[in-house]
Formats: C-alpha cells, structure tokens, sequence
C-alpha cells in the first residue's frame, strides 16, 4: 500500500532536501511541489535535485528518473516504492 | 610524440560519447593550447601546445585537462541516442571536399580565423535555401521580424546564458568616452600580431554582445507581457557569433554565421506539434534535393561546469534534435539544423505569458545558412549543372 503524501515518511526530508538545493525556506516548498513552480526548480535546479537524491537516497539517475521525477509527489512515489521493493 | 604536444593520461577513462566533446572543450583551458586529441578508447588525451609557449606555460596544463575530465566525465550518463531519421546512405554524386576549388574560383574568402567572406555562387545558393525557409514559414503564418545583432548582456544574463555558454561568447565593446583616451588611440593604436595595441582600460564596461541566436531577441521582445493571441509563430534571419577557439574549423565552424529560425511561442502541444510539423516538411524538401543525412538528439555545446547536467536534462526530455548533413569526402557528419523545445525555461526566466497566467513554452527550428551550403557543396560539388534540378533551376 502506497502511503498518501501527507502521510509519507519521506515528505519531510524530501522538504528539507529542496529547500537546501533550491535555497529557499522549506515553508516554500509544499507536499504538490512540482517542476516549474519554484523559479529555482528550473533545469538546472532540478539536476541539482537528482543528483542529491542520488547521493541522499541511492536514487539512480538515468533518463527515466529525470523524466518522472518532476513533482513531490512522484519523488516520494519513487521513493516508497523503492523501500517496500 | 611531436616536439610540441603533451600526452595526458586520464584520471577517468573518457566515455566514448564524450570524446569530441570534451576535445573541443579542452581547446579553451589555456591560450597556449592550439588542440586536443583523445584517443578513441577515452585513455589517452595528446594536448598540442603552440611554440611560443615556454615551459613554465605549460606548467599547470595537465590540472586544468583534469579538471575538465573529472566535470564532464565523472558520473556522467549514458545518453539516450533517438534517431528520427536517417538517410546518410542516399548516393550524391561528390565525394571531395569542394573548399579548395572555392578558394581559388574566389568564391569563399577567409579574413580571420573563423571569419570568411562568400561569393556570388554560394550567396545566390544562399538565397535560393532562404526562399524555401520562407515558403516552410509561411506554412506556419510566421511573420516576419528583423533582429539587431547586438543583444543585451542584461537580458542574455537573465536566461543563465553565461553561466552555460561563457566559452563562444563574443563581446562588443568601444574606447571609453573619455578626450584623453579616444586621441591616444587615434594616434597610436596599430595592430601588432597578437591584436591591437590598446590598452583593456581603453574599452568602456561590457553593456552588449555580438548574438549568439536569433530566436533569444523574440523571447526578449515578449519579456514580462502576456501572449494576447495565446500563440505566435515568427520567423527571422540574423548573423550569429560562436567564438570556437582552434575548433574553428573551414566551413565547418564559423565564427560569424548567420542562422535562419521559425520560433514557435505559446502552450506545449502548439510547439511541439509545430516542432513535429516543421520537421515533416523539412524532410520532405531534403528528400527532394536528394541529401544524405540523419535526424537525431543532441545536446548545447555546455561548459565545463554546467555540461554533465545540462546535457543529461536535454537527453532525457529529448529537448534538441540535430540534422547532420553527411561530409562525404570526410565520411562524417556536419550539423546544419536542429529541431529545439526549451520547455518554458524562456516563459518562467522572462515573464512571457500566456492568457491563462501560464508561461510560454518556445520552441524553434534553426538553420545555419553557410553550414547548410557547404554540406550542400560537400554532396553535389561546386559545377550547379551536376545540382538537383530543384536548386539548379532556381539558381537562373
């Protein structure tokens, strides 16, 4: 079973995380976040992010997961679905 | 080993993909440095030096390539080759390189490294690509803009431009107004072999620069208004400047070119459909003129620093596609076009809107006029009765 995101135990630390790679407060990032709405989440802010979710999570980085992971949600998606593996 | 070269071994083996790459990078490390060659396998960088560098120049030479090594190649990710086309197996009826009959018919001129003057056949060939370019425009209903070739640092400045292409930029600058400085110039100021004899203090702050595109102009001119119409479509031809250091290389890298564009501006599905469309007709006037050549992904010549992410963002959301002309007296290909989506990375960073509040996406399709001409001259030669009765006819 696939946790809300709300409910994720991940949301917090996934905040946490762009807030540190985009350089704003984590109040500005919210749990539907996605590509595109942060000015700092921009092609290469969103690199950036890959490459801390690589070094933080063991994310691999390829041409999917540059693709897919645009928004909060699916970044904990991916993330759930990893652990329950 | 020749006498002015320097062999490196790299502390990371070059991935294949990355070889001509990061050989045209490693041109800008050091001005002593006149090219790199990497051996094929990525092991074995051979860096030639210019004879006027002494040896303490070359002190310091072999951190820098690793340097640029470790940022481009560490990590770096397999790219995702997406071939849309391919037709680099059409015969064409030329297989020498046409450069030195064009030489010497006085038809292509060169006044500096990367700076060539053309003559009446390949202007006129020129002008006849270009009456096509605006027959596939005005498919679009593109209407037509002028752009200048100075274009604001300001502006290049508020889309990252330098921090992703600070290489090729070329500067426009001129003598301070100052009385002093102006008359010292007049009466002194010569041209010696490493350039003119002036002072860097002379020049006033850099406030512009010679374009690096043609399309960045409309999404300057768009900046901070909203798409009334929610879509436009222009199209626009302007002389472009790419400084490529010792790559620059016969017709094959200009320095100053100039660039045709059909730029696309509104919401996704418009530019990519249009994107999709322009390609489709494209490859239907190359078949006519019988050219060999493939359609595949690409990414920006990005520096150093920002190259590994860049170019993985590109290659992952197959942002770029290149058309590569094939070369045949080199057996290699030249690109002459390229089919470009930027997302809305120019809506979000310049405030073009669409009616819904949304930011623009942008999209263009580019083509380099001289390149385009000498892969033509590559494939047909340089005698027009040989050419497609499609360009011949059009040539009278």
């Amino acid at each position: 079973m696939v946790a809300s995101t709300a409910e994720n135990a991940f949301l917090e630390p996934i905040r946490g995380l762009c807030a540190e790679v985009f350089g704003v407060e984590v109040s500005l990032v919210n749990p539907e976040t996605q590509f595109g709405e942060l000015p700092q989440w921009d092609s290469m802010g969103h690199m950036d992010l890959m490459v801390a979710l690589e070094n933080r999570f063991g994310i691999e980085i390829n041409a999917e997961t540059i693709t897919e992971l645009i928004s909060i949600p699916a970044i904990l998606a991916h993330l759930q679905k990893k652990k329950n593996a | 080993m020749p006498k002015n070269s320097l062999e490196i071994i790299p502390k990371i083996a070059i991935p294949t993909h990355l070889v001509s790459q990061m050989q045209s990078r490693l041109a800008y490390i050091d001005e002593h440095v006149s090219g790199a060659s990497i051996s094929a396998d990525g092991t074995r960088i051979e860096l030639r030096v210019r004879n006027s560098a002494g040896k303490k120049a070359l002190v310091g030479l072999e951190e820098k390539v690793q340097l640029v090594v470790e940022e481009m190649a560490k990590g770096a990710l397999q790219p995702k080759v997406e071939v849309l086309e391919d037709y680099l197996d059409r015969t064409v009826p030329f297989v020498s390189d046409p450069l030195p009959e064009l030489m010497t018919r006085g038809e292509v001129s060169q006044e500096y490294s990367g700076v060539f003057s053309f003559g009446p056949l390949i202007t006129r060939l020129i002008e006849v690509f270009e009456s096509y370019f605006l027959e596939l425009a005005a498919n679009f209903e593109a209407e037509l803009y002028r752009f200048p070739t100075l274009i604001s640092a300001e502006k290049l400045g508020r889309v990252n431009y330098f921090r992703a292409f600070p290489h090729s930029l070329t500067f426009a600058t001129h003598l301070r107004e100052d009385l002093d400085v102006i008359n010292d110039f007049s009466e002194h100021a010569a041209h010696e072999p490493n350039g003119l004899n002036t002072a860097p203090t002379s020049f006033s702050r850099i406030q512009t620069l010679l374009s690096p595109a043609v399309c960045y102009h409309l999404y300057f001119a768009l900046a901070d208004k909203s798409l009334t119409a929610g879509k436009l479509v222009a199209t626009a031809a302007g002389h472009c400047f790419r400084y490529e250091s010792s790559n620059l290389n016969s017709l094959e890298r200009l320095w100053d070119f100039t660039m045709r564009e059909i730029i696309f501006v509104g919401p996704a599905d418009f530019v990519l459909e249009n994107r999709k469309r322009a390609q489709k007709l494209l490859a239907d006037w190359l078949g006519r003129l019988g050219m060999a050549y493939k359609v595949e992904s690409a990414n920006d010549p990005f520096f150093v620093g920002e190259f590994r992410k860049q170019a993985a963002f590109q290659n992952a959301f197959q942002l770029k596609y290149e058309i590569r002309a094939l070369l045949p007296f080199k057996d290699d290909t030249l690109a002459i076009g390229s089919y470009n989506y930027h997302q809305d990375f120019f809506g979000r960073h310049l405030n073009v809107t669409l009616p819904n509040g949304k930011p623009a996406h942008t999209g263009c399709v580019a083509f380099g006029l001289e390149r385009l001409a000498y892969a033509f001259l590559c494939q047909f030669g340089v005698d027009s009765a040989a050419w497609p009765e499609l360009i011949s006819d059009a040539m009278e």
